[in-house]
């Protein structure tokens, strides 16, 4: 009994670390795409390389997580919803490491003007990313506090698509840039809000587990 | 001889590991909080410990099987008992062995010509169906209570997971324990003054006659739960209703307080107390209670629906067969062992409205006027006794059960030299020198032999104490069973 104590002791520790990892790399996708708006490459170079290592870290852990609860039947009630937010949260890193890439791969040209409205996006899928890595922990470890933060992820989602929008509709109304441009901006600006999108996807999911254990 | 009746109690050990650990351990299994392997095999253990450390105060009491006169009937009837049973159990379905115990002891009442008590057989009738159905409500409550209790607290997913697989095991080992310690009676009871083996000595260490019988007696259990128990735990445990762990420590925690309203004392007398209908004590059938739970928890869940209607309805089913199929298959054995093998599976059980019986019934407050043309008259059994006072007409059913009981004949000799084959801690020296003192008494009836023993100041029975009484009818069921002859 003890060394199922020893195991779930283990496991639950190891899903805690593995949250830890969305909150390192939330804060890097912040701070690295701020420095990209401020012209600073190289140490913008230095947080996608953290994050592209965070990611596939992430994923051995998941991967370790998966494996100790099938082959030590740990938590059977939750087993298969515990996979599925895991699963889920995982794109979120995905995404996050996706965008980096692109635009380590892409250079992008970000017009002055939108450098305040990005930051202010970026401000907010890491808010959006931190309550979504909170929810979930709290859907371990404190059942009803998990609607508090859920609702903070919505929040965030929800302030992400209104200056992404407006960040649209500032870039297609200025004449100083050519068609080309002007899509290849939007398009990161796209990306960037898919970030939160992913985050509002695994709240969902996470409100029907919590109904479930409730019920 | 004695070696081939003992093998009658262990195949029902069998039979009883093989079926009843899935009372115990089912949702645990079903809802994966315990391996199987973890929870046969501490059923196994438990079994064995309860049987031999509690067995022993147990057997005081000689089981169900001790309501059998000859010991060629005892063995044929846990025989058939446990037949029926395994049957049963292969097939899959969830029977229950007191409900297959009852039929069988019914099968050699009709086959002795015995009086077949209705009223009793009623009473435990009427809780087979009561049982499920308070299973059923208190489940039901016991379920909403905790799921809110539960989603109140701020607990940690991973604590809780814990707490469940630890309740499990606790109470699955505790209820082992007192399965071990309670069921062993049915087993090796009636065995214990015919008992085939030996006082043995190992690495220097004595282990008593009837501690190897306890020890021999749990391992058939044990055996039967690690080779016969799978397929019932599967359908306890899963094919009825998908349980959470929640769910299915409900059950465990319904079924132990169930078995404690059928069989406690103290809970019969409060429930007097408090106006409310006092519940028969009669023996239940766990599997039963487990699958009233199961019910409640579905309806608590709203989930009905999704209860397995075609399982439920077998399990049903194979409540009505179990009793009647142990019943038939006693009355055909008992029949084959007398007159093919040559087996005494009975002796007669005589009847006298002697001066003795006439002042007790008395004393009963029954009329015993229309009785006197009988007094001194030995009837041959207890149908024709009922018959001849029923023509009467005097008499209701309830006073007629007692006046047959009071009027049969159990002819106690006491012998205090068969006290040997007892423990002599079981009594005290002051009673021991009693036994002595009594040598060769008899007594036509065995209440008269309890009611000198009650009066007599060595036995120190406080009557206003309902436990002292109760330990004390149980010490002498077992002497009764001892010094009775029965008519040969």
């Amino acid at each position: 009994m003890l060394n199922v104590w020893k195991k779930t002791k283990d496991l639950e520790t190891k899903i805690d670390q593995y949250l830890d990892f969305f909150i390192e790399a939330s804060l890097c996708f912040r701070e690295g795409l701020s420095l990209y708006i401020k012209n600073n490459f190289v140490k913008f170079e230095e947080k996608t390389q953290r994050v592209d290592t965070l990611e596939s870290t992430g994923d051995a852990f998941r991967r370790e997580i998966e494996n100790v609860i099938y082959t030590e039947l740990l938590i059977p009630e939750s087993r298969g919803d515990v996979l599925a937010i895991i699963e889920n949260a995982d794109s979120v890193l995905n995404k996050i490491s996706e965008v980096m890439t692109e635009f380590s791969i892409q250079k992008p040209f970000i017009p002055d003007f939108m450098g305040e409205p990005f930051v202010v996006l970026l401000d907010a899928t890491d808010r959006c990313v931190q309550e979504m890595i909170f929810s979930t922990r709290m859907y371990f470890k404190n059942l009803q506090e998990v609607r508090d933060h859920i609702i903070a992820v919505m929040h965030y989602e929800h302030e992400c698509d209104d200056v992404g929008n407006e960040m649209k509709r500032a870039i297609f109304s200025d004449n100083s840039l050519d068609l080309c441009h002007k899509l290849q901006t939007a398009n990161f600006v796209k990306m960037v809000q898919e970030v939160s999108d992913k985050a509002e996807d695994v709240c969902d999911r996470l409100s029907i587990y919590v109904i479930k254990r409730m019920a | 001889m004695n070696f081939i009746f003992l093998l009658g109690g262990l195949v029902l050990g069998w039979a009883l590991g093989a079926n009843n650990t899935a009372d115990i351990f089912g949702t645990a299994v079903g809802t994966k909080m315990v391996k199987l392997r973890t929870a046969l095999v501490v059923a196994s253990i438990f079994v064995i410990l309860g049987a031999i450390l509690q067995g022993s105060e147990t057997t005081r009491s000689i089981g169900e099987l001790g309501k059998i006169n000859a010991i060629g009937g005892s063995f044929t009837v846990c025989l058939a008992t446990g037949l029926t049973v395994i049957w049963m159990t292969r097939a899959g379905f969830l029977v229950s062995i007191t409900q297959a115990l009852v039929g069988g002891i019914v099968g050699w009442t009709i086959f002795s010509g015995d009086f077949l008590n209705v009223d009793s057989l009623g009473q435990i009738l009427k809780a087979w169906v009561i049982a499920p159905f308070i299973a059923f409500i208190l489940a039901f409550i016991i379920y909403k209570v905790f799921q809110s209790s539960i989603n109140n607290m701020r607990a940690n997913l991973f604590t809780i997971d814990y707490v469940y697989r630890l309740g499990f095991l606790l109470l699955g080992a505790l209820g082992a324990f007192s399965f071990g310690a309670n069921n062993i009676a049915n087993i090796v009871g009636v065995y214990i003054f015919s008992n085939p083996l030996k006082n043995l000595s190992l690495f220097g260490v004595e282990i008593s006659a009837l501690h190897l019988l306890l020890f021999v007696g749990s391992l058939s259990i044990a055996l039967g739960i690690l080779t016969g128990s799978k397929k019932v735990i599967e359908t306890v445990g899963s094919k009825i209703l998908k349980l959470s762990p929640l769910a299915g420590l409900v059950v465990v925690l319904t079924e132990t307080l169930v078995l404690l309203l059928f069989s406690s004392n103290t809970i019969r007398s409060l429930l007097r107390l408090m106006h409310l209908p006092a519940l028969p004590l009669v023996p239940i059938s766990s599997s039963q209670v487990v699958i009233g739970a199961m019910m409640g928890i579905g309806v608590a869940r709203g989930a009905g629906r999704l209860v397995n209607f075609g399982v439920l309805k077998n399990i049903i089913l194979a409540w009505i067969i179990t009793p009647l199929a142990a019943g038939f298959l006693s009355l055909v054995m008992l029949y084959f062992a007398q007159n093919v093998f040559q087996v005494t599976v009975r002796y007669p059980i005589r009847y006298v409205l002697d001066n003795a019986a006439m002042e007790k019934l008395e004393r009963a407050g029954i009329p015993i006027t229309a009785l006197h043309e009988f007094s001194g008259k030995v009837f041959p059994n207890g149908r024709t006794f009922k018959m001849e006072i029923q023509k009467k007409g005097h008499y209701r059913s309830k006073e007629i059960n007692k006046i047959i009981e009071i009027a049969r004949v159990d002819s106690i000799v006491v012998d205090s030299l068969k006290l040997n084959e007892i423990p002599k801690k079981w009594f005290t020296e002051g009673e021991l020198k009693e036994f002595k003192k009594l040598h060769g008494r008899t007594y036509v009836h065995s209440w008269q032999f309890y009611e000198e023993l009650l009066n007599n100041e060595a036995f120190m029975v406080d009557t206003s104490r309902l436990e002292e009484v109760q330990a004390f009818s149980k010490k002498m069921e077992l002497l009764i069973f001892l010094f009775k002859h029965p008519y040969q």
